[in-house]
C-alpha cells in the first residue's frame, strides 16, 4: 500500500509540473459551459429576413412592422427576383417573404398563397424553426383582424425545463464529453509516454505490481476530474440556474463511476499503441466526434437508425448523460437509472481486465 | 603554418544571470583533431552550439571556416558536418533513406549521392542492410553510420557532440579509428567528450571548467605541465584549482 | 527548392511507413464519416405518445384516430392515469402526453374555446419544440385551421434532408482535426526526440523546413477531403451543384490556416502531451462556434461576432453553399477574402514564433 501511495504522489507531481496542460484541463470546462449555455440554442435571434413587398399598402407595411419589432428578425428590403436569388445564394438572408400585390382583397376573397416564403433549407432545422416563427407571427396578425379564429388552445407543458433553456440538455452532455475526452487523453498519454521513454521498465522492475501501476495512474486523474465536475456544475448552477434536483451524493457517486470508466478507456488505448503520438491521435481524433455526436448531447439517440443506437451503447458517455438527466433534472427514483449505471460498470470492468491482460502480455 | 579553421575571441554566452561560457579564446587549425573536454555542465555543449550557428553568442567574436558566427551562420552550416549526442538519424527511415536525406540537404548532386552512398555502405559493411530501419540497428552501428553521414558531403570541419556516449570501450576505439581516417583525409574534427581517456587520441585539447578554458595544449604537454600520467589526473588537478 | 522536395519526401516516407498512423489518417476519418453522418438528425421519426382521453366522445376519438394512423406517431399508452403517464415520460418510454379534457366534444360543437394539454420532456428544448410543433400541426389540420395563406418553399434542400446539412460539416471537421493535430504533433515530436537539433545545424533554411512540413500536411488534408467527398456524393447522395474546383480553392486556403494553427501550437507546446491538449482546447471552441451543430443564426450577437474569427465557420458555410446551393465565386467572395487573410496571418504569426536558434 505504501508503494502505491508513493507512486500516486509521483503522478501528482508530474501533473502539477505541467502547468500548461493543467491550465487547459481546468480552463476548458469553464469555457465550454459558458459557450454551451449562451451559444447553443435553437431559438432564432436577429435572423436576416428578406422582404419583397409587392403589395405596398398599409396592410402589408403593418405586417412587416410586426416582424421588425420582434427580436427575431432583421429586415432586408428586396425588390427584384434576381436580387432575391442573389441574397439567398450569398447567405445575406436566410429567408425571403414575398407579399403578393392586392393582398388584403385577395385574403377576403379567400385566395390562398398570398404570402410566399422562400426558406434556405440547407440547414433544415433552422428553416423549420424560422417557418414556425413566421407562421405564428403572421397568423396572430391575421387573427387581430378576426379573419381566423382558432378554437383549440393548445397548451404545451414543458417538464423539467419550463423555460426551454438549451443549457439544461447541454450540461449533462457537456460533462460527459469533456470528462470522457480529458480522462481518456490524459491516461493514454501518460502510459504511452512511460513506455516510450523507457521508464516503464523501471516501474515494472520495482516492487509495484502491474495493477498497482494501473490504479496508481488513475487516482490522480480522478481527483482532477472531480475538480472539473465541481466547476462545471457550480458554473452552470450559478450562471445558468441548472439545478441538481436529486441527491448530491448519488450525483458524485455516479460521476465517479463514469470518470473511472473514461480513465479505463484511456488506459486501454495506451496498451494498444506503441507511441504517444498515436495514442493521442486516437484519443482525440478518434473519440471527440463520436463522443459528442453519439452521446445524446446534441442529437437525440431516439432519432438515429437502430444499428447506430446500438453502437452508441458502446460509448459510456451516452449512458452517463441519461443518468445525469435523471439525477440532475428529473429527480427520478434510483431504479430508473440503475440499468445505464450497470452498463457503465460493465464497460469499465471489461476495459480494465483487457488492459491488465495486455499489460502483462507485453512485458512478461 | 596551417590555416585556422576556427577562431574565437572572448566568446561568451549568458543565460540571464548565469554565465555558461565565459570569454573563451582559442583557435583550431585545419586538419587537427581538436578535443573539447570538460565535465558535464562545464559549458562545452553551449560553446559548440555557438560555433555551429545553433546559438547566438552574448558577446565576443568567433569565425568558423572563415565565416562569422553572427552574420554568416548559413554559410557555416553548409561547410560543416555535425553529429549530435543522440545521433539523430531518423529511426523510422531506412539506412539508405537517411543517406539520401542528409546528402541531399547538403546539396550533393544525385549521382554523387549514389556513388558516395554506395561507398559508405561498403566501408561500413552495411550493403545488405540498406533497407533496414535505423531503429532496428544496434547502437554501435548507428553511431558509426551517423558519423559517416555527417561527413558524406566532405565538409572541411565536423563537429561531434559526445559521440561515444553509451557504448563499450572497444566500440569506442573503433569509432576513433573512423575519426582518424577522416582526419587523414583533411577533415578537421572538433569533438566534445567527457571521457578523459579519449583526450589522448586528440592532437590538441582544451579543458573547460565552469565556463572557462583552463588548459589548452597537446595532451603530452598538459600531462607534463601538471605532472600527471593520465588526462584524467590533469582534469582533476585543473578542476580542483577552480574550486 | 530541391531541399524542400527532399524534406517532403522524407515526411511522406515516415508517414506511410507507420501503419497505425495510416489507419488514423485514412481509416478513422472514413469510418467516422460513414457512421456519424447517420447520427445527425433533429427530425423526429417516431414520436411515442400516451393519450389521456377524459372525454370519451366520438369527437375525441376522431382526433385520436388522426394520431393513431399517422406514421410519425406511435400510441404507446392509452389510459387516464396521469401519474403513470408522467412516469413513462420520466423513464424515456414516451416523448409526449396528450390530454384531452372533459366536455371536449360539447365545447367544440358549441363554439366554445377548448384547452388541450400536451406534456413533454423538455430537457432537450430543441426536440421538445419540434415534437410539440408536429403535434400542433396535426391538431390544427384536424381542426381545419390554418388554410394555405402562407405557402412555404424549402429551397436547396426541399426534402429537409438533414444529412445534406451535416455530412459536409462532419467532413470538414474531420479534416480539421487531422490537420491541426498531425501538424502540431509532428513538429513537436521532432523537438522531443532531438531530430530537430540535428536539422537546425544543417543548411536547411527556416522557410524550407516549414514548407517541407506543411506541404505534406496540406496534401494529406486534400486527399482526405477527396475521399470524404467521394463518400458524401456516392453514399450519402449529397448534391454538388456548384463547381468542384471552387471547393478545392477554398479548401486550399483553409488547410493553410489549419496547418498554420498546428504550427503555432507546436511552437508553444513543450511536449506532445501539451500539444494535444492545446489542440483539443482549440478544437472544442471551433466545434461549437462554427455553426456545425448550432446554427449561427441562433446565437446571441456577441457570439456571432466571435464566429467571425473562426475559420471553420467560413469554410463550412462555403461548403454548404457550393454543394447545396450552387453558389459561385461572386456570391462567396467575402469568404475567400477572409480565408486568405486568415491564412496569411496565421502563417506569419506561426513562422515568426518558430525559431531555429
Amino acid at each position: 500500500m505504501k508503494h502505491l501511495r508513493i507512486f500516486v504522489w509521483k503522478e501528482f507531481l508530474h501533473i502539477w509540473r505541467d502547468k500548461k496542460t493543467l491550465m487547459i484541463i481546468i480552463l476548458l470546462p469553464i469555457i465550454e459551459v459558458l459557450l454551451f449555455g449562451y451559444v447553443l440554442t435553437s431559438d432564432i435571434n436577429n435572423v436576416n429576413l428578406g422582404v419583397r413587398d409587392l403589395d405596398n399598402t398599409t396592410w402589408s407595411h403593418q405586417l412587416i412592422l410586426k416582424f421588425q419589432s420582434s427580436n427575431y428578425f432583421k429586415i432586408n428590403s428586396l425588390y427584384t427576383a434576381p436580387e432575391v436569388e442573389h441574397a439567398l445564394q450569398s447567405n445575406q438572408v436566410k429567408v425571403v417573404l414575398e407579399i403578393k400585390p392586392d393582398a388584403e382583397r385577395r385574403l377576403q376573397a379567400g385566395e390562398t398563397g398570398i404570402i410566399q416564403l422562400l426558406l434556405d433549407a440547407s440547414d433544415p432545422n433552422i428553416a423549420r424553426t424560422i417557418e414556425t416563427y413566421i407562421n405564428s407571427i403572421t397568423y396572430s396578425y391575421l387573427q387581430k383582424d378576426a379573419m381566423q379564429s382558432s378554437q383549440i388552445n393548445i397548451i404545451p407543458v414543458m417538464y423539467y425545463n419550463p423555460e426551454l433553456k438549451s443549457v439544461f440538455k447541454s450540461v449533462p452532455g457537456l460533462m460527459a464529453v469533456v470528462l470522457m475526452l480529458i480522462c481518456a487523453m490524459m491516461t493514454s498519454v501518460s502510459l504511452a509516454r512511460e513506455k516510450e521513454t523507457g521508464s516503464m521498465d523501471v516501474l515494472l522492475i520495482s516492487p509495484l505490481k502491474p495493477w498497482h501501476i494501473v490504479i496508481g495512474k488513475i487516482i490522480p486523474y480522478i481527483a482532477i476530474s472531480f475538480v472539473n465536475i465541481l466547476m462545471i456544475t457550480g458554473l452552470s448552477y450559478f450562471v445558468f440556474g441548472v439545478p441538481i434536483r436529486g441527491s448530491i451524493i448519488l450525483f458524485f457517486l455516479f460521476s465517479a463511476l463514469f470518470v473511472i470508466c473514461a480513465l479505463s478507456f484511456g488506459l486501454f488505448i495506451s496498451t494498444v499503441v506503441k507511441t504517444q503520438q498515436i495514442a493521442m491521435m486516437i484519443s482525440l481524433a478518434g473519440l471527440m466526434l463520436p463522443t459528442t455526436l453519439l452521446s445524446g448531447l446534441i442529437y437525440p439517440i431516439r432519432n438515429m437508425p437502430g444499428w447506430l443506437q446500438r453502437l452508441s451503447g458502446i460509448f459510456p458517455a451516452r449512458w452517463f448523460v441519461e443518468i445525469l438527466c435523471h439525477i440532475m433534472l428529473k429527480d427520478s427514483p434510483i431504479h430508473y437509472y440503475l440499468k445505464p449505471a450497470g452498463i457503465i460498470l460493465l464497460i469499465t470492468l471489461v476495459l480494465l481486465i483487457m488492459s491488465t491482460k495486455r499489460f502483462k502480455l507485453r512485458y512478461d | 603554418m596551417s590555416n585556422l579553421i576556427i577562431e574565437t575571441e572572448n566568446l561568451t554566452k549568458k543565460f540571464g544571470e548565469f554565465t555558461a561560457v565565459d570569454a573563451i579564446t582559442f583557435d583550431v587549425s585545419e586538419g587537427e583533431i581538436f578535443g573539447f573536454l570538460g565535465a558535464n555542465g562545464a559549458g562545452k555543449t553551449t560553446a559548440m552550439k555557438m560555433l555551429c550557428g545553433l546559438l547566438l553568442p552574448t558577446s565576443g567574436k568567433a569565425s568558423v571556416a572563415g565565416y562569422d558566427v553572427y552574420s554568416q551562420s548559413e554559410k557555416i552550416k553548409l561547410n560543416i558536418g555535425y553529429m549530435s549526442q543522440k545521433f539523430s538519424l531518423f529511426a523510422d527511415l531506412t539506412v539508405w533513406e537517411n543517406i539520401e536525406f542528409y546528402a541531399g540537404i547538403y546539396k550533393m548532386k544525385p549521382t554523387l549521392i549514389k556513388s558516395h552512398g554506395a561507398k559508405l555502405l561498403q566501408e561500413l559493411e552495411l550493403e545488405k542492410q540498406k533497407r533496414r530501419l535505423i531503429g532496428t540497428l544496434p547502437l554501435g552501428i548507428r553511431q558509426k553510420l551517423a558519423f559517416s553521414i555527417a561527413i558524406i558531403h566532405e565538409p572541411r570541419l565536423v563537429f561531434l557532440d559526445e559521440p561515444t556516449g553509451g557504448v563499450d570501450p572497444i566500440t569506442r576505439r573503433r569509432f576513433w579509428e573512423m575519426i582518424y581516417e577522416a582526419s587523414s583525409r583533411g577533415i578537421t574534427v572538433f569533438v566534445t567528450t567527457h571521457y578523459m581517456d579519449e583526450a589522448e587520441y586528440c592532437d590538441r585539447i582544451s579543458m573547460m571548467v565552469d565556463g572557462s578554458i583552463k588548459g589548452l595544449d597537446t595532451p603530452a604537454n598538459l600531462k607534463a605541465q601538471f605532472q600527471s600520467k593520465t588526462m584524467y589526473d590533469v582534469f582533476l588537478k585543473l578542476a580542483r584549482k577552480s574550486v | 527548392m530541391r531541399t524542400i522536395l527532399i524534406i517532403i519526401r522524407k515526411e511522406f516516407r515516415q508517414i506511410f511507413r507507420s501503419r497505425p498512423m495510416l489507419m488514423v489518417i485514412i481509416a478513422m476519418p472514413i469510418i467516422q464519416l460513414l457512421i456519424l453522418s447517420n447520427a445527425a438528425d433533429y427530425e423526429i421519426k417516431n414520436l411515442r405518445l400516451a393519450i389521456e382521453d377524459h372525454d370519451h366522445s366520438s369527437t375525441s376519438s376522431e382526433l385520436i384516430y388522426d394520431f393513431a394512423y399517422n406514421q410519425w406517431f406511435d400510441i404507446v399508452a392509452f389510459n387516464n392515469d396521469q401519474e403513470a403517464n408522467d412516469q413513462l415520460l420520466a423513464r424515456n418510454k414516451i416523448e409526449a402526453i396528450i390530454a384531452i379534457p372533459e366536455n371536449f366534444e360539447k365545447n367544440i360543437n358549441n363554439g366554445y374555446p377548448v384547452d388541450l394539454q400536451i406534456r413533454l420532456d423538455a430537457i432537450n428544448g430543441a426536440t421538445a419544440q419540434v415534437a410539440s410543433s408536429y403535434i400542433i400541426s396535426i391538431i390544427n389540420k384536424w381542426n381545419e385551421n390554418g388554410s394555405d395563406i402562407i405557402r412555404s418553399r424549402f429551397l436547396y434542400n426541399p426534402e429537409l434532408n438533414y444529412k445534406n446539412f451535416m455530412v459536409p460539416g462532419i467532413l470538414v471537421m474531420l479534416v480539421t482535426v487531422i490537420g491541426i493535430i498531425l501538424t502540431a504533433l509532428n513538429i513537436v515530436r521532432e523537438k522531443e526526440t532531438g531530430t530537430q537539433e540535428q536539422i537546425n545545424v544543417t543548411p536547411i533554411r527556416k522557410h524550407e523546413y516549414i514548407l517541407g512540413k506543411l506541404i505534406p500536411m496540406i496534401i494529406i488534408g486534400m486527399a482526405e477531403f477527396t475521399m470524404g467527398l467521394i463518400i458524401a456524393l456516392t453514399i450519402f447522395h449529397v448534391p454538388l451543384l456548384g463547381n468542384v474546383l471552387l471547393l478545392y480553392l477554398y479548401l486550399f486556403f483553409y488547410l493553410i490556416v489549419m496547418c498554420g494553427i498546428g504550427l503555432f501550437i507546436s511552437t508553444i507546446a513543450a511536449s506532445q502531451q501539451q500539444a494535444v491538449f492545446i489542440a483539443f482546447f482549440v478544437m472544442m471552441i471551433f466545434l461549437f462556434l462554427s455553426g456545425l451543430f448550432a446554427p449561427i443564426a441562433s446565437m446571441p450577437d456577441w457570439a456571432k461576432v466571435l464566429t467571425k474569427f473562426i475559420p471553420l465557420s467560413y469554410f463550412i458555410r462555403v461548403m454548404r453553399s457550393i454543394m447545396l446551393k450552387g453558389s459561385t465565386l461572386i456570391s462567396l467572395q467575402k469568404e475567400l477574402f477572409t480565408l486568405i487573410i486568415m491564412a496569411v496571418i496565421t502563417q506569419v504569426i506561426a513562422i515568426l514564433n518558430y525559431q531555429k536558434r
